[in-house]
């Protein structure tokens, strides 16, 4: 299409934006983003439930609360209600902001919603009861509930990949691609997660190790980046440092990520060129990762002064670090050599909680705070940002160095040939060390989801106490 | 010569297209036709045991996730030479979904019909595991067993009334296994990879 037939569109008169569109909008975004607080605060109980266990291992000791039912709730409540859903009610307000046009059909966004609870109250449930596909990480909904879930998202990739259609500007914006890029791969690859025919028999190990990575790399990775790629110029008021970064990140994430899952079995009876495939590309992946965080980063040098007062950006800094360090250290852990000591063992967990927390959920809680009060219009209300931040950091930090030193302690237990249960030991204070951290993210949350309470829709302007550092973003 | 600048920057489809097409290539040469191919080129072993009771415990634990602590994978490796010979393909030909696991927060289980044969141990582990390795971090579970009074044990009710040593019981208590403590007992004594 050439650039004159959408200026004649732009001439015919598309309608832009209004306040009343503004609101609708923002009924959205904060629709979502309130269930994906509460997702998040419920997979926090269950994830801090679990790590109790692992201290007292009697606690609680009734079934719907046993340690092999919590530990899925706890991952599908953060993965899929916390960050899918706030993720979605974000990439709603971009694909607004940058279409420049009102959402096309606002019921099909709360229809969205609905689903998307559903599926998650279903699967609480179901897996309460010990209802599971069985221990296939992240794919444990039994089949109709996944779908319910995969009818939800497709609805929502729908309604963005209309409104983009029907944009006011010729150019798409990149954080668009990478939101449509998620909205494409996720039903895909939920349709290869469960296929029937590989519901038993090795070929389930090659389809759980590609589905288990490609979940986080297709889905959360680029919708999460998309977010951002919007989110971090919004705040900072300046341009990205290189768009071509983020083209080159788009299409490199797409070409080496979909091919590194098969590292989470290294030594399995599966083909050695799978393995070896996975390790060499997991080195590639840090060719989009580099272009993506050195991005971020970037684009905030020179603006270290202003970012000292906005402790929103604080998240995407750490966001964008974490995303860089936590490939790096994935990437590391596939080598056939660092696998052979540290695969089984808790470093793998405090890996998947530094990328999944301290790059995703980070990077989402710096959007939610730098782009939602704008919408709802709550810009002058005095959120308690830095308090969360601390929480945050000071937990993840806790969490990832305790789960990184007991798995080397109990990579180091079994190479030295010791009975197992020495291995237990070792790692017991560490365990304790986790949950500690685990309860200062918990405590966080809470912090989080009283802060996005008073960011709610405002009728009119509020008089309140004006937070200098908001004062000045807006 | 199409100008894919203009194309991937003014075409939403473009994305969504090209993007699917990529995706649905690599998904297919790394995930779909290696799995269709491994498990064309495998061959079951003859089931050993049809017992009702394995299969039934197998379900039980899938339904309590044992699988996410518990491993059923020894890799060809020194490291995991206490567990017995490697894995094989063939190991895995039957199994819905296979269980070879990415933790261990508790030992390999391939072999642990082997390494722990005795269904009294694996009971009052099942029941209470600190009552049998006081270290354990594992779970109980004690809705699988039914407490009674120590002189009130029916006549008949099989061979195994639980009366672990310490605190894990009541004084004048003792512990009988219901039917899905037993199916899962059958079924960790028929984990052998020999």
């Amino acid at each position: 299409m050439s650039s004159a037939t959408l200026d004649i569109d732009l001439a015919s008169g598309r309608a832009a934006a209004t306040a009343d569109d503004d609101r609708a909008t923002a009924g959205i975004v904060y629709a979502y983003a309130a269930s994906a607080v509460f997702w998040l605060l419920v997979g926090s109980a269950y994830g801090m439930l679990a790590a109790c266990k692992l201290v007292w291992p009697d606690l609680l000791p009734y079934e719907w609360l046993s340690f092999g039912r919590i530990r899925p709730i706890h991952t599908a409540s953060v993965l899929f209600g916390w960050l899918s859903v706030g993720l979605t009610g974000i990439a709603y307000l971009v694909v607004y902001r940058t279409a420049r046009r009102p959402l096309f059909s606002n019921a099909m966004a709360h229809a969205g919603l609905w689903l998307l609870n559903l599926a998650l109250v279903a699967g609480l449930l179901t897996l309460s009861r010990g209802l599971t596909r069985g221990p296939v990480e992240y794919r444990e909904w039994l089949t109709p509930i996944a779908a319910v879930f995969a009818a939800g998202a497709l609805l929502n990739g729908l309604k963005i990949f209309v409104t983009l259609l029907r944009r006011r500007v010729p150019e798409l914006y990149i954080a668009d691609w990478f939101i449509l890029g998620s909205f494409t791969w996720l039903p895909i690859l939920y349709v290869i997660g469960y296929l029937p025919q590989f519901d038993r028999g090795i070929g389930n190990v090659v389809i759980q190790a590609y589905y288990m990575h490609v979940v986080l790399g297709l889905w959360f990775t680029p919708l999460v980046l998309g977010v951002t790629y919007w989110a971090l110029p919004r705040m900072l008021r300046k341009p990205i440092y290189s768009y071509a970064l983020g083209v080159l990140a788009f299409w490199a994430n797409l070409v080496f990520y979909p091919l590194i899952g098969a590292h989470h079995f290294v030594f399995a009876p599966l083909p050695w060129w799978l393995q070896t495939t996975a390790i060499a590309t997991g080195i590639g992946m840090m060719i989009p990762v580099v272009a993506s965080s050195a991005n971020f980063l970037l684009t905030m040098n020179g603006s270290w002064r202003f970012i000292r007062r906005e402790p929103a950006v604080w998240f995407i800094a750490v966001g964008a670090a974490c995303y860089l360090a936590a490939s790096l250290q994935g990437s590391l852990q596939a080598f056939r050599s660092a696998n052979a000591l540290l695969h089984f063992t808790n470093h793998t967990v405090g890996h998947a909680h530094f990328a999944v927390y301290g790059f995703v959920s980070f990077l989402l809680f710096g959007a939610v705070y730098g782009l939602v009060p704008r919408i709802t219009d709550a810009t002058d209300v005095a959120v308690r940002i830095r308090l969360h931040f601390w929480l945050a950091l000071g937990g993840m930090a806790l969490y990832v160095v305790s789960m990184v030193v007991a798995g080397v302690l109990q990579g180091m237990s079994w190479a030295d040939g010791r009975p197992f249960i020495e291995s237990v030991v070792a790692s017991q204070p560490w365990f304790a060390v986790r949950a500690a951290g685990g309860g200062l993210m918990t405590l966080g949350h809470l912090v989080f989801a009283w802060n996005l309470w008073l960011m709610r829709p405002q009728p009119r302007r509020v008089e309140a106490r004006v937070s200098p550092g908001l004062e000045a973003a807006r | 010569m199409i100008d894919l600048n203009a194309l991937f920057h003014r075409r939403p489809a473009a994305i969504v297209v090209i993007g699917a097409a990529v995706f649905g290539a690599l998904s297919f040469l790394i995930a779909l036709r290696p799995a269709l191919d491994l498990d064309a080129a495998t061959a079951a072993r003859p089931a050993a045991n049809a017992d009702p009771a394995i299969a039934r415990g197998r379900a039980l634990y899938l339904a309590e996730g044992c699988g996410y602590c518990h491993s059923q994978f020894v890799r060809p490796l020194f490291v995991d030479a206490a567990y017995g010979r490697a894995s094989e393909a063939a190991d895995y030909a039957r199994a819905a979904p296979p269980l070879l696991g990415t933790e261990r927060i508790g030992p390999d289980l391939s072999n642990v019909g082997i390494r722990q044969p005795s269904a009294m141990w694996n009971l009052l582990h099942l029941f209470n595991p600190r009552s049998m390795v006081p270290d354990s971090v594992m779970p109980g579970f004690p809705w699988y067993f039914e407490i009674v009074d120590r002189h009130g044990v029916p006549d008949g009710v099989g061979d195994y009334v639980l009366a672990p040593p310490g605190p894990f019981l009541p004084a004048g208590k003792v512990a009988l296994p219901r039917r899905e403590a037993l199916d899962l007992v059958a079924y960790l004594q028929s984990l052998r990879q020999e």
